[in-house]
């Protein structure tokens, strides 16, 4: 019953930080480009403006763009149970899964595209094509990551990853080349500036904000929490996968890993920040090379770890 | 079970008899389904583990036919028999638009063809096997080539002929060589006596085998007649040979290259994997640049045949080097991967014909909003499309996971260089979900939602319910196998042990692979708690769906159009959707475009412009064309020994005897 109780807490916990997250990105980003900047909780304002505001449907759209928020959220929330976030997580008897996790995350892209191509407009269809080559070319990066421990351990369950990352010979190295691909793969599965820039509706550029440009009022609010809540959970697979302390470090007492926890998440997200801030807008066609360095230095640290370990 | 296998073989040639007499008539579709059931019976039987065998002498000795069953062939019968059932209930309905005259013909191809089918799984001798198996060609020749006024189609039907009988040649020259080795003739007796042979003839017997069933299924680079036959054939029977021939052909290759051959050396192992690597990464990016609905679920069929592949030779490599439980793994990942592109795989090619046949077509570019028109055809093409894309919670996902699961245990028990063979495998199959899941958001996206992009696709109503109810039975077993994998997993582990020679030392070997996997607790059914956890939240967010209810109801508005208006061709199309992975990939595919611009006067003054864009296809054009070009030179060549004068004949002959005389004294 405990173990539930923790699963169920540590699900609510998350989905309740996703917007504060967003809102220290935010801010961050203010103040590397010297402005002032919204407050720390305006995504949570936003987010309840948006649920009093009316529910606009597009002409001719079918019941996918109706279901569509509600499903990508409920996705995203089993995501969250497919990933070790403050305790080891739930649900009991099963301890999560990198492949499942992997896959929740292209099973919610493919509801927010399909979403797109049935507003039946140019900005629908666009968004979710360029979306869909994004996808293709971040799923084996995001693989990568994991790549040096699926060699060690020679299994995708997160307690197998994470042991062979606690004990891995090679671990520094590994670590090294893999934050750096982590950083690359983390600025595209979110969205941000090299890659996709959250904070424009200009049609040349815009990849994530064109699919979701016929939600309005509640619908909206339900998709913003949801990318909301997908940018954290890819800031904790990234701790959990290449932190050293993973899911809270292990010489602390129990009740203080989770603080531990907790602070790597915004760390790791104020550093998303940075990095976005000090990054220019690539060109689409030049995201293949971008994106690939980081499947490519990946793979350099699985064969460091597999070089070293046999 | 003999009885229910005679049930089951005289109700095909009955079904097939009233197929031809009367194809409209009901009492066809009960005998398939007699006949399916009593294979059916026949396959639930050896699964419990029943054996029987039939013996029919028909000649000297040795030239006998012998059937009898195997747990292996058990699990590819229930799929004949299944999925056949499910197409010819809609083939009924189907069959309406054709003309009767080609009605028989369809109607009564297609029990031959199950049947055909059917007696390969149950072959036990060489002449059994050659003898189903070119049966199955021809009955599935002949079912192609329906339209056969159409020279595009007679063109197909050659090239699938042609291609069909490549693999049948050396299919058989494979089996002559080992029943010259070991004097047999029985399929049982190979595999006692296979081990003992020289690892030359192995090999080479390998190799015939792995061209004979690589042609049929279609690996790259014989895969060039799947995308020619299936688009041209009745829609049910391109979900047949597609779901269920193609993996006929993965029979063979499970059944000859494990149970009969047993290991071999490494590169054999490391070929196959190479095979499906490359099948299916270019299968997918094929199938990325279709517009034609059926072509691109014929290259889909090329990828997932690839990803089968991957686990055969992975299942080979491990075998090789003495980790039985990656191999055995491996073996249920290609096993259970190869059952559910036969469900989805169908399922799609069924949607597909549902779609045509309410008068939408084939062409992607023209449809549009057709989720609205035909919901339960369009609903199940979404959840068929979601399968295929192995996205969770569908069975596809299950067995790319399985997969996964061996390729990383390949990585993370072999030595240095085949773990990076494994780590590529991974990057390769990852790539190639996501380019799946784009292929199929190109499908769903485009054909069912946004507006309707003409006249077909505007008016199209919904199918008879016999044409949709089997899609919709199909797309809830690819939700279920996914759901609950472990029902699958089970049998296929025990089959895949048997496959290759593996011995639980008394425990079930279900148990032994569970306990292999690492992370301890329950394992391959690993992910029913995750599909719990799926539910779950789904319900959750169901209830806030309820909860919003009592707010006013949502309005409907014109989209956003920076203030204009636009119409239905404004959408993207499937051409402008792969247009980017066009040029990403533009390495492979070679992307032709030619613009003509027609002006009047003055080049300002526009008045026609033509654009023509395609792609490359590589094997054709650099593989096939090439040898085609030279046979046909040879053939020009040789013409001049065809001189039509007397005399010279009369020379040959003299020549030939003499030779003869030389040689064989």
């Amino acid at each position: 019953m405990a173990v539930w109780a923790q699963a169920l807490a540590q699900t609510a916990l998350v989905l309740v930080l996703a917007p504060l997250v967003q809102g220290m990105l935010q801010r961050i980003k203010a103040v590397a480009q010297h402005r002032h900047g919204p407050g720390l909780l305006q995504p949570y304002f936003t987010l309840a403006k948006l649920w009093r505001r009316q529910d606009l449907r597009p002409r001719g759209s079918s019941w996918v763009f109706a279901a569509t928020p509600c499903f990508v959220l409920a996705v995203l929330l089993a995501a969250s149970a497919a990933l070790p976030l403050l305790w080891t997580p739930a649900p009991p008897g099963w301890s999560g899964d990198f492949v499942f996790f992997v896959g929740l995350l292209a099973l919610e892209r493919f509801a927010l595209s399909l979403a797109g191509l049935d507003t039946g407009t140019p900005f629908g269809g666009l968004g979710s094509s360029r979306d869909a080559v994004v996808a293709a070319l971040v799923e084996p990066a995001l693989f990568a990551l994991a790549l040096p421990w699926m060699a060690a351990a020679g299994g995708t369950g997160w307690p197998a990853l994470m042991a062979a990352s606690a004990s891995a010979p090679a671990a520094g190295v590994v670590r090294f080349f893999g934050l750096a691909a982590a950083l690359i793969v983390a600025l595209a599965e979110t969205g941000r500036v090299p890659v996709d820039n959250p904070d424009t509706h200009l049609e040349l550029t815009m990849i994530h904000e064109a699919m979701l440009l016929e939600y309005s009022g509640p619908q909206l609010a339900l998709v913003s929490l949801a990318q909301m809540l997908k940018q954290l959970l890819v800031l904790a697979a990234v701790a959990d996968l290449l932190l050293p302390w993973g899911a809270g470090w292990t010489v602390l007492p129990a009740v203080l890993r989770p603080l531990t926890v907790l602070g790597t998440w915004f760390g790791l997200g104020a550093g998303l920040a940075v990095a976005e801030s000090l990054s220019a807008k690539l060109r689409f066609f030049r995201l293949p090379a971008y994106v690939g360095a980081a499947t490519a230095l990946s793979l350099a640290a699985a064969v460091l770890e597999v070089w070293g370990g046999r | 079970m003999i009885l229910a296998g005679l049930v089951g073989l005289v109700s095909y040639v009955l079904a097939a008899c009233w197929g031809a007499l009367r194809p409209g008539g009901r009492w066809g579709v009960w005998a398939v389904a007699t006949g399916g059931l009593g294979f059916a019976a026949v396959a639930v039987g050896a699964l419990a583990g029943a054996r029987v065998q039939v013996w029919l002498r028909l000649g000297p000795p040795g030239f006998d036919l012998r059937f009898g069953i195997t747990p292996l062939a058990a699990v590819f019968v229930l799929l004949i028999s299944g999925l056949g059932i499910l197409a010819s209930v809609y083939g009924r309905a189907y069959v309406a638009h054709l003309s009767p005259e080609k009605q028989r013909g369809v109607q009564g191809f297609v029990p031959l063809f199950l049947l055909s089918m059917t007696l390969v799984a149950f072959a036990g001798n060489v002449v059994a096997f050659l003898v189903a198996w070119e049966a199955m060609s021809l009955t599935s020749y002949a079912l192609v080539v329906t339209d056969r006024e159409r020279p595009e189609v007679v063109r197909a039907g050659y090239v699938y002929l042609l291609m069909t009988h490549i693999g049948a040649v050396c299919l058989t020259a494979a089996m002559l060589l080992l029943t010259n080795a070991t004097g047999s003739m029985a399929f049982a007796e190979w595999a006692k006596a296979a081990p003992t042979l020289a690892v030359g003839l192995r090999s080479a017997v390998f190799l015939l085998m792995l061209l004979g069933f690589g042609s049929k299924a279609a690996l790259v680079p014989l895969h060039v007649w799947l995308p020619r036959a299936h688009p041209v054939a009745p829609s049910h029977v391109s979900a047949l040979m597609s779901g269920v021939m193609l993996k006929v052909a993965v029979y063979g290759m499970v059944l000859f290259l494990f149970q009969v051959l047993g290991p071999g050396p490494l590169w054999w192992g490391l070929t196959v994997l190479g095979l499906g690597l490359v099948s299916a990464l270019l299968g997918v990016l094929y199938a990325l640049m279709e517009r034609d609905l059926k072509r691109l679920l014929a290259y889909s069929s090329v990828e997932n045949i690839g990803v089968v592949t991957i686990g055969l030779g992975v299942a080979l490599i491990a075998q090789q080097a003495r980790l039985p439980v990656v191999a055995a793994v491996a073996l249920v990942a290609a096993l259970y991967h190869a059952v559910n592109h036969a469900i989805a795989k169908t399922a799609l090619f069924l949607d597909a014909g549902a779609l045509q046949f309410a008068g939408a077509g084939r062409n992607l570019d023209a449809m549009g909003g057709l989720l609205t028109r035909l919901p339960w055809t369009g609903g199940s093409l979404l959840a068929a499309s979601a399968a295929i894309a192995a996205l969770p919670p569908f069975n596809g996902f299950v067995s790319e996971w399985l997969t996964y699961q061996a390729l990383v245990r390949l990585a993370g028990r072999a030595g240095v260089g085949l773990a990076l063979a494994g780590l590529i495998g991974v990057l390769v199959l990852a790539l190639t979900a996501g380019l799946v899941a784009a292929c199929f958001l190109k499908v769903g996206g485009v054909a069912l939602l946004g507006r309707p992009r003409s006249g077909g696709a505007a008016q199209a109503e919904e199918v008879p319910a016999a044409m949709h109810v089997p899609v919709v039975i199909l797309a809830g077993l690819a939700l279920a196998l996914g759901l609950l994998p472990g029902l699958v997993v089970g049998p296929l582990a025990a089959v895949a042990a048997a496959a290759l020679h593996l011995d639980g030392g008394g425990t079930p070997w279900t148990h032994v692979l569970s306990l292999a996997l690492p992370w301890g607790g329950v394992h391959l059914a690993a992910l029913a708690p995750a599909a719990f956890a799926l539910v779950s939240a789904l319900a959750i967010l169901a209830a806030v769906a309820v909860g919003r209810r009592a707010r006013p109801a949502p309005q409907v508005r014109d989209p956003w159009a920076c203030g204009g208006q636009i119409g239905p061709e404004g959408q993207y199309s499937a051409t402008a959707y792969a247009k980017p992975f066009r040029q990403v990939f533009g390495a492979v595919y070679r992307p032709v475009r030619s613009v003509r611009v027609r002006t009047a006067v003055h080049p300002f003054f526009l008045t026609q412009v033509e654009y023509e864009g395609g792609i490359t296809h590589v094997f054709d054009r650099y593989g096939y064309g090439p040898l085609l070009a030279a046979f046909v030179s040879l053939a020009r060549w040789g013409r001049g020994l065809q001189s039509g004068s007397l005399r010279l004949y009369l020379g040959y002959l003299l020549i030939t005897l003499v030779l003869l005389l030389v040689f064989v004294r």
